[in-house]
């Protein structure tokens, strides 16, 4: 298979004669410039592994001032419970390679809610691994977060605002 | 050699575009991020500490730090202040490998080929846009090197052992760019050549005892000494093998580890990374050439042993050349061979840079018997640089895009 396109690329530089040299740098430019560009232009679908336990359905929450499609976090930006209505809340969730998502109704997927809603799994209370497609909605700035209701909030360095369009719990 | 000519135009406009596009990758978006990353607060913290006339409390000589103090001073405390020695450094780097590689081979298309290919490697990029020390290190060292290659006159030596010695004031290591001058000055019978390079030790104490003088310490030369000293010792105490970017020298060659030293999130989604990660393509070609062209030196010695020629031929005074930057190579890494201190994937970068000089020499003699396979590989290595670019220079992309550049999870 190589073979071939090895023959037609030396016949194709003879019959270039002496601007053979032209041609390849002219042809590894171009190529080299679309990698350049790979991955550069359209964001596309992702898929991110994301670890949760069933009880971090009433634990997990945030405090932030802003709105990721529709969803707030639970509290405000100055950590009093807000206000403002929301359908369903933003919540921090990590991934399996430490990234930290703020999602919003995660547990309300289909995947996840008719896992949880086998017998057992709430009452174990063991770690799952989701695997969801998600988008990402942006990268919200000066966001708290906590994992408990008891914990004190944290200022994470960074986080990524997502929204989930499928999940799967393998 | 007809055949070779029929490359040179294209060779030199592909060199060329390679220049542009590295010096573009270096200079591009300094000031971002605005906040510190990897070891820079380090660095920029004890610059700032010398301005204010505090001690330094880093674990390297004052150089380095006093050059950022000097730019934070005359540009003000801004990000692009901190970075911006680093970046001049590692621009001055490319002529600078291109003059040594000229030298070396006595062409001036491997001069071309090693600019090129130092322009083109994430190795260097990444330390010429991070307010670190091994950028000012390295340039200085292959400065010293060069001085020291096409001093003919004492005055020349003595400027080299000026640079080398300075070099020593960033970070001790700069140390094994001396060594090497040294062995050259002795093979060239140089005395008074010999003699000069006492200005290294001289202007070591003179800039160590500047950064002392700057943050009010005492500043005698028996200062410098003990202030040397307890460096030293808390250098070589540094054997834990703990921290999780740590690697051993038999691993840089791999590379198993090379460090990510910025990872920011846009607005939209696309990251933006800066790793360290070389250019695989010339990473290898580095390995390959370097592995190869220590066999043929030791062939070479061997006919040269038996042969044992009344006179120096040109073509042993070429191989005196390569065996020379053979020795500019292996010399940054021996201190981490023979000792247990931990060690990072930057103290290879010192040694690096001669390899990739090492193999600019080849491919040049490649080019010589055959100029399509050299030109190719060339145009390889610039190809696989184009890929990695946006990794290098913090360009935004997608965490697929990295994920297939950054393709061992170790890289990440």
């Amino acid at each position: 298979m190589g073979l071939p396109f090895l023959r037609s690329a030396r016949r194709l530089l003879s019959a270039a004669g002496p601007a053979h040299g032209w041609l390849l740098v002219f042809c590894f430019v171009g190529f080299g410039f679309l990698l350049m560009r790979a991955g550069t232009k359209e964001l596309p679908m992702q898929r991110v592994a994301i670890t949760l336990v069933p009880s971090d359905a009433a634990q997990l929450a945030c405090a932030w001032a802003g709105t990721i499609g529709g969803a707030r976090c639970e509290y405000d930006a100055s950590g009093e419970p807000d206000t403002e209505g929301s359908s369903t809340r933003l919540i921090p969730v990590m991934t399996l390679d430490r990234e930290l998502l703020l999602v919003a109704g995660i547990f309300q997927t289909p995947a996840l809610a008719a896992k949880l809603a086998e017998p057992g799994v709430v009452a174990e209370d063991k770690r799952l691994t989701v695997e969801c497609t998600v988008k990402t909605a942006g990268t919200p700035r000066d966001v708290r977060t906590r994992f408990r209701r008891d914990a004190a909030w944290s200022a994470p360095e960074r986080a990524r605002a997502i929204e989930v369009v499928g999940c799967v719990v393998p | 050699m007809k055949a070779a000519t029929n490359y040179d135009r294209p060779l030199f406009f592909a060199c060329a575009l390679c220049v542009v596009v590295g010096v573009w990758l270096r200079a591009q978006a300094l000031e971002f991020p605005g906040v510190f990353t990897w070891d820079e607060h380090h660095f920029v913290e004890n610059a700032r500490n010398y301005l204010a006339h505090r001690p330094d409390l880093n674990d390297h000589p004052p150089l380095g730090k006093l050059m950022m103090a000097g730019a934070l001073r005359a540009l003000g405390d801004t990000a692009q202040a901190w970075r911006i020695v680093q970046l001049c450094f590692g621009l001055l780097l490319i002529p600078l490998v291109n003059r040594v590689a000229a030298w070396a081979s006595g062409d001036t298309r491997v001069g071309w080929l090693a600019a090129a290919m130092v322009s083109l490697d994430g190795f260097f990029i990444a330390y010429s846009r991070a307010a670190l020390l091994d950028g000012i290190l390295v340039c200085m060292g292959v400065a010293a090197v060069w001085l020291a290659c096409t001093a003919r006159r004492t005055f020349q030596y003595v400027l080299a052992a000026l640079v080398a010695g300075s070099a020593c004031t960033v970070k001790f290591s700069g140390i094994a760019f001396l060594a090497p001058i040294v062995v050259l000055v002795v093979a060239r019978r140089h005395w008074r050549g010999l003699l000069s390079l006492s200005a290294a030790p001289a202007v070591y104490f003179g800039w160590y005892s500047l950064g002392l003088w700057m943050a009010r310490q005492p500043h005698s030369p028996r200062a410098v000494l003990t202030d040397t000293f307890r460096l030293y010792k808390h250098h070589a105490n540094l054997t834990d093998w703990t921290h999780p970017y740590l690697s051993h020298w038999y691993e840089w060659f791999l590379p198993t580890h090379p460090i990510v030293m910025r990872s920011d999130v846009t607005p939209e989604g696309f990251l933006r990374v800066m790793s360290g990660v070389g250019n695989p393509a010339l990473w290898w070609l580095v390995n390959v050439t370097v592995v190869a062209t220590a066999i043929s030196l030791g062939i070479a010695a061997w006919h040269w042993f038996l042969a044992r020629p009344a006179a120096e031929g040109p073509a042993q005074g070429n191989s005196l050349r390569i065996a020379f930057l053979m020795l500019c190579f292996v010399t940054p890494i021996l201190p981490w061979i023979f000792s247990n201190r931990d060690s990072y994937i930057n103290h290879y970068l010192p040694a690096y840079v001669f390899g990739v000089i090492i193999a600019a020499l080849a491919l040049g003699q490649l080019f010589r018997s055959r100029p399509t396979t050299a030109f190719v590989l060339f145009l390889n290595v610039m190809l696989v640089g184009a890929f990695y670019s946006p990794v290098w220079g913090q360009l935004p992309i997608t965490r697929t895009a990295m994920e297939s550049r950054l393709i061992l999870k170790k890289w990440r």
